[in-house]
């Protein structure tokens, strides 16, 4: 893989790829890589705020940190198969052509960005969230949505979601770029049909991302 | 084995049937009752030969622990020859040394003698009585002021034996008139006992107040007062006279100095301190004697220098401070000796020590964002008891004391003790700390406040700290995406661009 290419001249790299037999070594590999650096920062994340939790309850709050590093795991790839479904099923309408294991790979490729924006976004956390004092709140306090909201947006600041934010419309961004390469090649499409096909599912992304950090502030 | 034993009974029946001592000692004489530690006495020992002997010297020397404390300066004393039954009296001096114990003492008296051509010694172990005498010295203090004063005088056993019965009486005195009597049972040897005795000055300047004091011997003191030597044809007779000196009546002088009762003003500036804890112990004096200058002593409890000189003019006030440091609450007294113009006096300077509160907030947690909860403990590191302690949160515009906890009762807190507590606080608006207020009685049941504030600062916004250089990650992410903008521009527009001009510049060449 020519990461330069893919990075500089998406449009020449999906040119060649398509000419050669596909293959989802790479794409899977750039996933995984993505999906165990979204396990890290989900691991560091939730053993800071689960700090909030009362003593007797930390045993129990393990549980939960494996289930949010596992869903965070398999979160990648469910998002891989999601956006490359909804990707191939839009060109469909646009009358497309080429194998769904094709839009995979490609669409795979596609998630370069995310890896370089999780990468920055783990050392943001850890530039804010190295020092933070964590206070131990009680049941009643933890009961209470307005303490406990309050308490999360105390630890984590505003200029980190801004900042997070940033990176990732970034990401969304770039991700659109390259999936409109990846989609015009996997499924043999003009640029501004693929640029469409691409931008549905970057459109919803971004408005969930949008709303999130709406609702953290 | 048989003659042996036949051998040692001859031997036996020998020592039975030949007497031993030719010479009897009929008696020692001292001239005294008892002998005093510290005195020389003559000593006198008298034999009785049973038959004539010559070359005849008789010696006394110490037996057992009298050697420590009998000293013999004249040992031997030569008689010559003594016809049978005639009194041979030997005179010997020994002294008496001042440390020696009262008790009885052995000593040796010897007589060496020739009987028949052939050498001879007797002796015999005499018990002499060493009995201490007690010597007193009366001390009175030097300066007394105008008017009654309660004095102290200090008698003192210099003496080898007890005093019993100790009695002070005065007379009429010039310029000084005594009040009262002095009275103490027993002084030992080497002892001072003191009597306070009421005085009272006429008038300034010296004065003299006549003095009796008595006491008595535990044993009797028979002191040779008179001897008389009667002599008629036939015989010669010695009479000795002695007094009784068990009782001992003395007299004597004090002589005072008496100053102005006003000469100085003594006052202390502050007469409370905390017990453990150097404090300056302040003394204000006003000269109303003289110009002159003043030495001032402090006898106990200072640290440092105890001694300080200052000159005060008359009709002046200065002041003069010392470091004390007292480990014992209660009221305590402190000498101070004060030396000016010629003249001293000493005054008892009472001093209040006392404990001191001294409460802590320790091992203080406070969880909660909007409603808090404070516990922590309460200790009291002072040297004084803190009672009926009440910790409650203080209402402020920002804070708001919150039921059933806006008070807790801790109750007594001794000194090395903690009480535990709980609070209870709503805060309405942002807010640095919460207001405390520790309120406890004294030893006195004084009511004292405290107020103190908990740091609620980390808890409220735990990255406060780092607000001020937060803006990096910030600055980063807007430079990521200005980049990726620009590839993106890069990608679709720029690339696509260079690529129409291209292929239109191929076309043309074609």
């Amino acid at each position: 893989m020519n990461i330069r290419e893919l990075i500089l001249n998406p449009d020449n790299f999906f040119k060649d790829l398509s000419s050669k037999e596909s293959s989802l070594t790479t794409p899977f590999l750039i996933v995984l890589a993505l999906s165990v650096l979204n396990s890290i920062y989900t691991y560091y994340e939730t053993s800071i705020i689960f700090n909030l939790f009362p003593p007797d309850m930390q045993s129990k709050m393990s549980i939960i940190m494996i289930f949010s590093i596992v869903s965070s795991f398999i979160g990648g790839f469910i998002s891989w198969l999601l956006i490359a479904g909804v990707m191939h099923l839009i060109s469909m309408a646009f009358k497309g052509e080429g194998p769904f294991k094709r839009t995979l790979g490609f669409i795979g490729y596609g998630f370069l960005p995310n890896l370089i924006g999780s990468l920055i976004t783990i050392l943001v956390g850890y530039y804010f969230l190295s020092n933070a004092q964590v206070p131990t709140l009680t049941m009643e306090q933890l009961q209470n949505p307005t303490v406990a909201e309050e308490v999360i947006s105390s630890i984590i600041p505003k200029t980190m979601v801004y900042t997070n934010l940033l990176i990732n419309i970034a990401v969304i961004l770039w991700n659109l770029g390259l999936w409109t390469y990846g989609i015009k090649y996997a499924r043999d499409l003009e640029l501004k049909k693929a640029f469409i096909v691409a931008l549905i599912p970057v459109v919803l992304f971004l408005i969930y991302q949008i709303y999130g950090v709406i609702k953290m502030l | 084995m048989k003659k042996l034993l036949i051998f040692i009974l001859f031997l036996f029946f020998l020592l039975l049937i030949n007497p031993i001592n030719a010479v009897e000692f009929t008696g020692i004489d001292y001239k005294n009752e008892y002998l005093e530690p510290g005195k020389t006495y003559d000593l006198w020992v008298i034999i009785t030969p049973e038959k004539e002997i010559n070359n005849t010297v008789i010696g006394v020397s110490p037996y057992g622990v009298g050697s420590e404390y009998i000293q013999i300066i004249k040992g031997r004393d030569y008689e010559g020859n003594l016809l049978q039954s005639e009194k041979g009296v030997g005179h010997f001096i020994i002294h008496i040394k001042e440390d020696a114990p009262s008790k009885d003492y052995n000593i040796l008296a010897y007589c060496n003698y020739t009987k028949d051509g052939k050498k001879y010694s007797d002796n015999r172990i005499f018990e002499i009585p060493i009995r201490g005498k007690p010597t007193l010295t009366v001390e009175n203090p030097s300066v007394i002021n105008e008017g009654i004063n309660r004095i102290y005088i200090k008698i003192k056993n210099k003496g080898t034996g007890i005093a019993q019965n100790i009695k002070i009486k005065f007379e009429e005195g010039n310029n000084i008139y005594a009040l009262s009597e002095g009275y103490i049972k027993y002084l030992k040897p080497g002892k001072t006992g003191t009597v306070e005795i009421k005085v009272y000055g006429e008038n300034s300047g010296i004065a003299k107040l006549p003095y009796t004091l008595t006491y008595s011997n535990p044993y009797n003191d028979l002191q040779l007062v008179d001897k008389r030597e009667t002599e008629s044809r036939k015989s010669k007779t010695i009479t000795y006279n002695y007094k009784n000196q068990k009782t001992v009546e003395e007299s004597g002088n004090l002589i005072f100095k008496i100053i102005p009762n006003d000469a100085i003003d003594l006052n202390v500036k502050d007469c409370s301190f905390p017990v453990g804890k150097v404090n300056n112990f302040t003394l204000s004096i006003k000269n109303n004697y003289k110009d002159s200058k003043f030495t001032v002593i402090i006898g106990k409890y200072y640290i440092g220098n105890n001694q300080k000189t200052l000159s005060i003019n008359y009709g002046e006030i200065k002041n003069i401070t010392f470091n004390i440091k007292v480990e014992e609450m209660g009221v305590k007294e402190i000498p101070v000796r004060i030396i000016f113009g010629g003249n001293e006096i000493e005054r008892n300077i009472s001093v209040n020590i006392i404990g001191k509160v001294d409460l802590v907030l320790t091992g203080v947690n406070v969880e909660g964002i909007t409603e808090k909860t404070i516990t922590g403990d309460l200790s009291n590191i002072g040297t004084d008891k803190a009672k009926s302690v009440l910790i409650s949160v203080k209402k402020t515009e920002r804070v708001i004391p919150l039921r059933p906890y806006e008070n807790y009762f801790i109750g007594t807190l001794n000194p090395d003790d903690y009480g535990s507590f709980e609070l209870h606080a709503k805060v309405i608006n942002e807010t640095d700390s919460i207001p405390i207020v520790i309120q406890y009685r004294d030893e006195n049941n004084n009511l004292i406040k405290i107020e103190k504030n908990i740091s609620i600062k980390n808890l409220i916004n735990p990255n406060q700290s780092q607000e001020n250089n937060d803006y990096i990650p910030l600055i980063i992410g807007i430079l990521f995406i200005v980049g990726v903008l620009f590839l993106l521009y890069w990608n679709f527009f720029k690339k696509n661009k260079k690529i129409i001009i291209k292929n239109n510049k191929n076309n043309r060449e074609v």
